[in-house]
């Protein structure tokens, strides 16, 4: 029975309850696609293109964006400026937070933002969608208006604390200690 | 058969993100995952549950309840939807919407720890390898459908060409049956990763004690080997993310529970009340439904019909009725509600009147002629209850045309779109027990 049981590991990859699991969590899936089948061409052909658009978009465009931004902060600019100018992280996470959130916000409220939904929303509430993109901006504006006012304080009582002692040392590699060199794989 | 063992060596990734020295971000881990993933499974149970609970709140096995979908095996219904407390669907879909869009910033950050999972290599190691995966495809794909469609559809954008509510349903369907697996599969990997004693010190760590996570006794493929430094610490991770669900909670919420709440919901798509008796929010204005002053002009009659019966009743006569008054929560499945004090006659009064009895659905149907939702079922236990009207009034005056004069349905519990307005006719029909 063991023996048995060993073998079926060996050849599956994983224990016999994974596959019933697995075989239960598919049969789901199918009646739920079946049901999607059920729909006119025109609507299914939709409704599989934003499924697999929305897998592709998130997979291949937002995630790779937020790299490439990422990569972009970190840059070193070579030459004029001292390396440690750009690299150094302290600054850039009060760029980071309210850059991260007002994508977020422009991410879930754009359709109302940019007045996708306009026409339906008016035949719904008798209203138009021409409030939120001021509404919008002015939200981006506090958070980055938070987020100078967080850095100024931090600066600040840095400044205070600094003050009787030497300068600190600024070569990001002693800061950071054990961090390996930068330049490993790349995008 | 050599050439494909070759290519896919598990020592010899291609090169790019199939390189473990590919992904640098210092605060990648089994732990961030987990965390964010112990989230997740609090959240994502309750969005689907309050998800199918709204299904079962428009009885879709009744009348034309479905709006056209087909009533197949996954439609399997324990019990008729309640009429008590009367605010249960106000807050179920009050919690979906704003649980959902709560979570979204969670769900992204998620997606983004096991980023590098994706480029896993080899990609398919044994069976119940490719079959993890092929349920990852419906996973990941299914969350950002439903969220997708969910988002887009309470800010009215219809940008997708398809019905919402059928490709939402069977979307979540898919999306849960993926859910529960994986959960199944990983739950072991989550709670090893949340049990270690410095669970929480990683949270405490600022900036510059931010290192990567310990790789643990299993690869995770997720610790960075070429870390970059670190640019935020976790806790500032993690408190961007909380930061975010929070302004959507209070979105949601705003919108949901109103009152001084509702001023806090600057983007909650439903925030704008105008004054008046009859200034709360609209669903469908009587300018999209076509219903035209003469439409409802002193010619207008409520017919009531049923069992043999057939009758016909102005609005005089209707307000010569025992009129009744409740406050009752109109509650959209986009997620806002907002109560307000109906004045009208009792459906079940209706009934009798016709003289019809016994335990009855009521069919209301609409003025309006092209709308997908100008005819709606209630089931016999709404029928039967006092709450339930054929409201004439509101908060003391008349109804307005937008808000279904001469006269709309309005119940306890009831979802939005079910509360007709401009009602033409009530059938009475036989419950089948």
């Amino acid at each position: 029975m063991r023996a048995a049981a060993q073998r079926f590991r060996g050849a599956y990859g994983a224990g016999p309850l994974h596959l019933v699991g697995a075989l239960a969590c598919f049969a789901v899936i199918g009646l739920a696609v079946f049901g999607w089948f059920e729909e006119p061409w025109e609507s299914l052909k939709y409704i599989l293109i934003w499924f697999l658009g929305a897998v592709l978009a998130h997979d291949m465009v937002l995630l790779p964006l937020y790299t490439a931004l990422d990569r972009l902060a970190t840059l070193r600019v070579p030459g004029r400026f001292p390396p440690v100018a750009r690299t150094r992280p302290g600054p850039w996470v009060y760029v980071r937070v309210p850059l991260i959130l007002s994508g977020l916000i422009l991410l879930v409220f754009g359709a109302e933002i940019l007045r996708e939904g306009n026409a339906t929303y008016f035949t719904a509430s008798g209203q138009h969608q021409n409030v939120y993109l001021g509404r919008y901006l002015l939200i981006v504006a506090c958070l980055f208006g938070l987020s100078l006012l967080a850095f100024l304080a931090a600066r600040l009582r840095r400044g205070a604390e600094r003050a009787p002692a030497e300068p600190q040392c600024t070569d990001p590699h002693k800061a950071w200690g054990t961090q390996t060199p930068e330049g490993s794989g790349g995008w | 058969m050599k050439l494909a063992l070759k290519v896919m060596d598990p020592d010899r990734p291609p090169p790019g993100p199939f390189r473990h020295t590919f992904w640098r971000s210092p605060l990648r881990g089994p732990w961030l995952t987990s965390v964010l993933g112990a989230a997740l499974l609090v959240a994502i149970p309750l969005i689907a549950l309050s998800g199918f609970l709204s299904n079962a709140a428009y009885n879709p096995r009744l009348g034309g309840n479905s709006v056209g979908r087909t009533i197949g095996p996954l439609d399997f219904y324990l019990f008729t939807w309640p009429t008590h407390p009367s605010w249960l669907y106000a807050f179920t879909q009050g919690l979906h919407v704003t649980v959902g869009l709560a979570v979204f910033p969670i769900l992204l950050a998620k997606l983004w720890s096991v980023f590098p999972r994706l480029f896993e290599w080899p990609p398919v190691r044994s069976p119940a390898h490719a079959l993890e995966r092929l349920s990852l495809a419906f996973l990941v794909g299914g969350a950002l459908f439903e969220f997708a469609t969910g988002i887009l559809d309470i800010q009215y954008a219809y940008l997708f060409k398809f019905f919402f509510t059928d490709a939402h349903y069977y979307g979540a369907w898919a999306f849960t049956a993926a859910f529960v697996f994986h959960v199944a599969v990983k739950f072991p990997t989550m709670r090893s990763a949340l049990a270690s004693r410095r669970a929480l010190a990683l949270l405490m760590d600022g900036l510059a004690d931010t290192r990567p996570e310990r790789a643990g006794a299993a690869p995770s493929g997720l610790v960075a080997v070429a870390p970059a430094q670190p640019t935020m610490s976790r806790r500032a991770l993690l408190g961007t993310v909380a930061g975010g669900s929070l302004f959507f909670a209070v979105q949601g919420l705003g919108d949901s529970l109103g009152g001084p709440l509702r001023a806090l919901s600057v983007l909650g798509p439903r925030d704008r009340f105008a004054g008046g008796p009859n200034g709360f929010t609209v669903n469908r204005t009587a300018e999209a439904a076509q219903i035209t002053r003469e439409k409802v002009g002193p010619g207008w009659t409520l017919g009531l019909s049923g069992l043999g019966r057939t009758l016909s009743l102005s609005r005089e006569q209707l307000l010569a009725m025992d009129q009744h008054t409740y406050d009752l929560p109109i509650a959209c499945v986009e997620g806002w509600s907002t109560t307000q004090r109906w004045s009208g006659v009792r459906v079940r009064d209706l009934a009798r009147r016709l003289g019809v009895d016994g335990e009855l659905t009521a069919t209301a149907t609409s003025l309006e002629t092209d709308g997908v939702f100008s005819a709606a079922t209630l089931a016999h236990n709404e029928v039967s209850d006092d709450r339930t009207l054929l409201a004439l009034r509101v908060n003391g005056v008349d109804l307005s045309l937008d808000h279904g004069y001469p006269a709309r349905i309005i119940g306890p519990a009831l979802p939005g779109v079910h509360c007709t307005k401009w009602v033409a006719r009530i059938s009475f029909g036989e419950a089948r027990a």
